[in-house]
């Protein structure tokens, strides 16, 4: 029954991704839960186990379908992530010179931590339980969230909505299991620290330093003297240093695990201590200093040898702009809808916020922290490219501080917002959202999904293979190293060919490299990897279907493996040209 | 007993039941889901809601969210130190979150029945 589901999923998906297949009654359910929600925001008092059951189950419902209903995990990244745990889980450390997947080596923590639960568990994988972790990855987020969004307003129903928001916003898949979720999870918690139990402090730059004629003229409101200086709650010292303690711990771990996190943290806290919206005066200093020691001591293996990758993209905005959005002019139209969805979310997203924070902006109440949180992250989009995801990823940051302002649309003080108007405006657009959510958080599942088949090719390769053989793929979207990783060379056709003409026989490039020094090399093709390559445009249109049919019929391989979603060719070494029958161009 | 002296004395009790019954497991080798259920309970919540204790933080919310937190950040820490220093230990890194929380959830325990019994005296006194 399983089966049949799944490759009734498999064979209907179209190109919007997993949208396409849901029944009607998802849709339904999404749009009650989102009436109900609304209904519940007007409740009063507020019910904190109802508006929790709420964030709960919709959490469950959008992150946690594809776990239940995809035969395997989500993303092709997370079996590379698995690989490095299992890799830690054999030989109980480390490889910061190894050639593949040497980031993560150099960026551990999360890795560590992830050896640490599969082993706990008694699991051999940490596959086993990596699908859930966008369930519960949310729903710290939403714990987080609430934390900070209470440390900035008295209003129950703001953190609420806020965490709402969050959720339909959030279509950037960064919650799964991956450093930059875990890393994400403790900037949230950071920041609610610094801001619920170090608020305040003296400011090095004050507002009244604005120019007197900008102060005076129409934004006079967002300069007001009456905005309250704020002051740290008192703390016993036992108190405050188990605080202090706690982030230390917090950003180590952060430094540690991913490589922007630290950055953008790092950003945020200093301009809430410059403004004075942090009272630990050092705290920038001491993060600095962490993220410098873990570059140059543990991480320094892989710095220094991709100092380009690094720096390449510094100060170069137009170009990251560029590479971080999808290229609309060359992917299929669906994918042309599902990256306008993706953007219209922000937009209305940011379209919000600017409503929240013009209602709020007399009286002081604009809260300058939480402005902060949405300009600092905003320096990153002309710092780098973080490989294509920049703006996804500042867009991201900048997420949880918009969604306070986008709440504040709709509730700028204590006692507005109780409206009919009200609640059905908000229905309205949360309903828009949501639309936006199922096609931008589901729109590449067909790249997403990976079928069993593919697993089991990647099984029987790496079972049948001596140790050092080359594993030739047609993308980089294979469930590949998730297991004994170490003991293979990697290499993706769409990376062989990128900018460069594939010739009149593309097979024999490939050869060329397969004749290297290996025990053995293997080709193979999977559907997950013609899907992706189909969605993002990533080679010349029937580069890779041709050099799959000349392996076919190349006497140079031999068929290994064959299964509806996957084929393996083993490289037969000592056959080095095409088949003299073979016509150029075919 | 528990019911008796109360969640504040219940809770730090089940949490170091947890850290005792989840590194217990992992020692005799049981395998299957109570081995799971037991190891994910405790490496998730148990290690900061217990250090959180000591640390006297109350509110609900706020101590689950950063308990797991708190356990995440221990517990990584813990295993990059034996990753780099290549001692590697499921065993040794279990039995020293299990001592942490235990020890923790004990001063916890100890403060609340003391500061339980004097509030019980000057109620006897008012009385």
């Amino acid at each position: 029954m399983g089966n049949v589901v799944v490759s009734h999923i498999a064979s209907h998906m179209s190109d919007y991704g997993f949208t396409s297949v849901l029944p009607l009654s998802f849709f339904l359910s999404v749009g009650v839960m989102i009436g109900g929600y609304v209904l519940a925001l007007r409740v009063r008092p507020l019910s904190a186990p109802i508006l929790w059951a709420y964030n709960v189950v919709f959490i469950v419902v959008i992150r946690g379908t594809p776990q239940i209903v995809y035969p395997a995990v989500r993303y092709s990244w997370i079996y590379k992530h698995a690989g490095v745990v299992d890799y830690i889980m054999r030989h109980g450390t480390v490889d910061r010179y190894i050639s593949f997947l040497g980031i993560y080596h150099n960026w551990p923590g999360f890795f560590a931590l992830g050896a640490l639960y599969t082993e706990a568990a008694g699991l051999t994988s940490a596959l086993a339980f990596a699908g859930w972790s966008p369930i519960f990855m949310n729903i710290l987020y939403t714990g987080a969230l609430l934390l900070l969004m209470r440390s900035e307003t008295r209003d129950e129903r703001l953190p609420w909505l806020g965490v709402w928001l969050f959720g339909l916003a959030n279509w950037i898949g960064q919650d799964t299991f991956a450093p930059q979720a875990l890393a994400y999870f403790l900037f949230l918690c950071m920041i609610a620290v610094c801001r619920r139990w170090f608020r305040g402090g003296v400011p090095l730059w004050e507002w009244s330093m604005v120019p007197a004629r900008v102060r005076a003229g129409r934004f006079s409101s967002f300069f007001d003297r009456r905005i309250p200086r704020e002051y740290p709650p008192a703390l016993s010292a036992p108190y405050r240093v188990a605080l202090i303690g706690m982030l230390l711990g917090f950003f180590v771990v952060i430094a540690s695990s991913h490589q922007l996190t630290p950055f953008l943290t790092l950003g945020l806290i200093t301009l809430l201590v410059l403004c004075g919206h942090c009272s630990l005066r050092w705290l920038p200093v001491v993060m600095a200093a962490v993220i410098a020691i873990w570059l140059l001591g543990p991480a320094f293996p892989w710095v220094s040898a991709n100092t380009h990758t690094l720096f390449g993209s510094l100060l170069t905005l137009d170009a990251n702009v560029q590479g971080s959005l999808k290229n609309t002019a060359v992917v299929p139209f669906a994918q042309r809808v599902v990256a306008y969805a993706a953007r219209g979310s922000a937009l209305v997203i940011l379209l919000l916020a600017s409503a929240g924070f013009m209602r709020r902006r007399h009286d002081g109440r604009w809260k300058p922290a939480m402005a902060i949180g949405v300009i600092a992250p905003l320096p990153w989009i002309a710092l780098t490219s973080y490989g294509s995801e920049g703006i996804d990823r500042v867009y991201y940051f900048a997420l949880p501080f918009l969604v306070f302002y986008a709440a504040s649309a709709f509730y700028p003080q204590i006692g507005s917002g109780r409206s009919v108007r009200s609640g059905i405006a908000l229905t309205t657009i949360t309903l828009g959202i949501a639309a936006t959510l199922l096609l931008a958080y589901y729109g590449l599942d067909r790249m997403n999904l990976m079928p069993r088949d593919e697993l089991r090719a990647v099984t029987y390769v790496t079972a049948t293979s001596p140790a050092g053989s080359l594993l030739v793929t047609a993308a980089s979207n294979d469930p590949i190293q998730f297991h004994d990783y170490e003991h293979f060379s990697y290499l993706a056709l769409t990376d062989m060919f990128y900018n460069s003409k594939p010739g009149t026989y593309p097979l024999s490039r490939v050869i060329s490299v397969m004749q290297g020094p290996y025990p053995s090399a293997y080709l193979m093709f999977t559907t997950s990897s013609a899907i992706s390559i189909h969605l993002y445009a990533d080679s010349s249109p029937g580069l890779i279907p041709r050099i799959e049919a000349e392996a076919s019929t190349s006497p140079a391989f031999r068929l290994v493996y064959r299964s509806s979603h996957a084929v393996v060719f083993q490289y037969q070494p000592g056959v080095t040209s095409p088949p003299a029958s073979h016509s150029p161009g075919t | 007993m528990i019911r008796n002296v109360g969640p504040a004395v219940g809770l730090p009790f089940l949490v170091a039941l947890c850290a005792a019954a989840a590194s217990l497991a992992v020692l005799a080798h049981l395998a299957g889901a109570t081995r799971e259920v037991l190891a994910f309970t405790f490496l998730l919540v148990c290690p900061g809601y217990a250090l959180l204790g000591v640390w006297k933080q109350k509110h609900n919310l706020q101590r689950l969210v950063l308990a797991v937190a708190v356990s995440v950040t221990v517990e990584a820490i813990v295993s990059e130190v034996m990753v780099y220093a290549r001692i590697w230990s499921l065993d040794g890194a279990m039995l020293l979150l299990a001592a942490m929380t235990i020890g923790a959830a004990s001063l916890d325990i100890t403060r609340e029945v003391f500061s339980l019994r004097r509030t019980s005296a000057e109620t006897n006194v008012l009385e």
